[in-house]
């Protein structure tokens, strides 16, 4: 089986966000929730880098060992996803995750926290794949369908790349190999007089 | 220790290229001076350095929402550890054991009969407004208290029993009675402090009663007013642990007293590290208060015997109060408020 996994190359990402816009649409997610965000480092300076991120469907997920509700599961293909008919929107995950994956809607009285909606790497939920139940908690189940997340098909520079880990690392070493290491190389600081890559 | 874990990986990479250069080792040896150090910034490291939370420059981002402008996360593991290694196996052990010695004690000791057995005549000892205040606070604690125990052993204990499916509706419950019933306790904790904290002053006296272990070390019984040192002790302990519970719930209960604590707090840059701190500290005297509690149930209902009517009824027998409350059952009989 594979095991699927996300990789953003900073050296390719130009913030465009088109990938956020994606997700958005795809699983026609809430008012306030996004799956997936564009961080920018050093906005306008030279050295700038975008990197965009979700649910990185850990190994050992520590969203999966706090929540009190044990609602978390990891498919077949590695990703993560949970039951939104058990979670109970309590906010753990979102203190555990390292990416600040997990997202609330405001739900209830005094703005409470409603279930957790996160990044499902497009392969939906426990419930029957593509059903109008998982559709409408989950949104599309495109693994299911045989395809790849939306976000990475459709990023315009491929500096997204998701599927199967081996491969995507394939594809990541093979760019290394053909531009060197980017951000990774070692000596221009020296060489040529620090005008390597942060500008 | 999770500091150097998340470090490791920056370390083998530095590593890396010396355990390359090994070869190289007889080449530079064979040179007449040191060579001098090589002072090589690597941008790349810079930027993954900043990136796994020391963010000099800040980060932005288009979506909105909490913390979003921030790539990793550093003290989520150090908040999962304490949750989960501490807070739950320890909480758990201490009340147990709280729970263990009650056990052990009341079976050493017995209950504490009358010396000279009941006298028949009742004494007033709590208005009706001191009991309404003292159930109010007591029922919304054992309500507190239990859907809050189930978030934090539901998972461990009730899950094997009852399954997910059922166990998330009474979590969901849980959480929902506890979140909003919180907003009430703070008002409990202000009654009762009003009500009560005029017979709650230390005395000297209350050393000496201290001193006899209340009167389970010695032969004489240990003088005590109003309230005994021991009682004394729980209302204290009830206004400030309750006033912790309050307002680390306020805190949990609305991220936007979170928000505006980082917008002033040097200490905090991120919303999430004060709703984990908040969080830490709200269980730990969560639990504290628990087990002070077992205790003080424990005293009123088994130890004591004649004690538990002075909170319903509001009445008590003349002996009890003769024999527990000495001093205060002098006041009584002096004033005329005694009555049959
Ligand atoms: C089943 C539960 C409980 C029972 C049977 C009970 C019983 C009693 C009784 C009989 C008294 C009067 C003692 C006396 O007159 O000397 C009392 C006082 C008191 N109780 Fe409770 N109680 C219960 C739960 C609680 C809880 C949950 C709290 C909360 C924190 C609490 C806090 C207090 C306080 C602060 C006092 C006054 C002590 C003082 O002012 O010195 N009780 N309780
Ligand atoms: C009688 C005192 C109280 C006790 C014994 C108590 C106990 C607890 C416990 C054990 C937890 C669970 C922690 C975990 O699962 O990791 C918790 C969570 C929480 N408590 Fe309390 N608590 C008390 C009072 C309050 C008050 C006064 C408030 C609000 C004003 C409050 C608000 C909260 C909130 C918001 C949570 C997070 C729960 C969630 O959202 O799922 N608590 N409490
Ligand atoms: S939600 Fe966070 S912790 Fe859980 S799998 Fe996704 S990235 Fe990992
Ligand atoms: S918000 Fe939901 S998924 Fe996250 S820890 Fe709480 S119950 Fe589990």
């Amino acid at each position: 089986m594979a095991r699927m996994k996300f990789l953003c190359d900073a050296e390719r990402c130009v913030e465009c966000n088109g990938c956020v816009t994606a997700c958005k649409n795809e699983h026609d997610i809430p008012w306030g929730v996004n799956r997936r965000r564009v961080v920018t480092i050093n906005d306008g300076d030279p050295g700038e880098r975008s990197i965009s991120v979700a649910c990185m469907h850990c190994s050992e997920a520590p969203c999966a060992t706090v929540c009190p509700v044990d609602c978390f599961y990891t498919t077949n293909d590695g990703v993560v996803l949970h039951d939104k008919d058990i979670c109970i929107g309590c906010g753990y995950c979102f203190y555990a995750c390292p990416f600040g994956a997990p997202q609330f809607p405001d739900a209830g009285a005094f703005g409470s926290r409603g279930k957790m909606d996160k990044c499902t790497f497009c392969a939906g939920g426990p419930d029957e794949n593509n059903s109008a139940e998982e559709s409408r908690k989950y949104g599309r189940n495109r693994l299911a369908e045989g395809k790849l997340p939306l976000c990475a098909e459709m990023c315009s520079t491929k500096a997204l790349l998701a599927g199967d880990g081996a491969k995507v690392s394939d594809i990541f070493r093979e760019r290394i190999m053909y531009r060197g290491a980017g951000a990774m190389q070692w000596g221009w600081g020296v060489a040529y007089d620090k005008q390597g890559i942060k500008g | 220790m999770t500091n150097f874990r998340s470090w490791a990986p920056i370390l083998w990479f530095l590593a890396l290229p010396v355990l390359g250069l090994a070869p190289l080792g007889p080449v530079l040896a064979q040179s007449e001076e040191a060579p001098a150090a090589i002072n090589n910034p690597n941008p790349g490291a810079d930027l993954w350095r900043a990136v796994r939370g020391h963010l000099d420059s800040p980060a932005v981002t288009q979506v909105g929402g909490h913390d979003n402008a921030v790539l990793v996360n550093q003290e989520g593991e150090r908040w999962m550890s304490i949750r989960n290694q501490k807070l739950i196996p320890q909480g758990g052990d201490l009340l147990i054991m709280v729970l263990l010695i009650i056990g052990a004690v009341y079976a050493v000791r017995g209950p504490v009969t009358l010396r000279s057995g009941a006298a028949g005549v009742q004494v007033q000892r709590h208005s009706v407004s001191a009991r309404v205040i003292h159930w109010f606070l007591a029922g919304l604690f054992i309500i507190l208290g239990l859907t809050g125990l189930v978030l934090l052993f539901g998972k461990s204990l009730l899950i094997p029993l009852i399954g997910k499916s059922a166990f998330g509706v009474t979590a969901s419950a849980s959480k929902e009675l506890h979140n909003l019933l919180g907003l009430l306790f703070p008002l409990a904790i202000v009654l009762i402090f009003f009500n009560l904290v005029r017979n709650n002053l230390y005395e000297k006296g209350d050393l000496m009663w201290f001193l006899k272990g209340g009167g389970m070390i010695g032969k004489t019984h240990a003088s005590a007013g109003m309230f005994n040192g021991g009682e004394k002790m729980l209302f204290w302990l009830t206004i400030i642990l309750g006033i912790g519970v309050s307002v680390t719930g306020y805190i949990l209960d609305f991220p936007a007293i979170a928000s505006w604590i980082v917008s002033v707090s040097p200490d905090f840059s991120q919303y999430r590290h004060v709703m984990e701190f908040s969080h830490v500290i709200h269980t730990v005297i969560a639990i504290l208060f628990i087990a002070l509690v077992f205790g003080h149930i424990f005293l009123a209902v088994f130890f004591v015997p004649g004690t538990l009517s002075s909170m319903t009824s509001g009445k008590v027998d003349a002996s009890w109060a003769e024999e527990h409350h000495d001093r205060w059952y002098a006041e009584i009989e002096g004033d005329g408020t005694k009555e049959s």
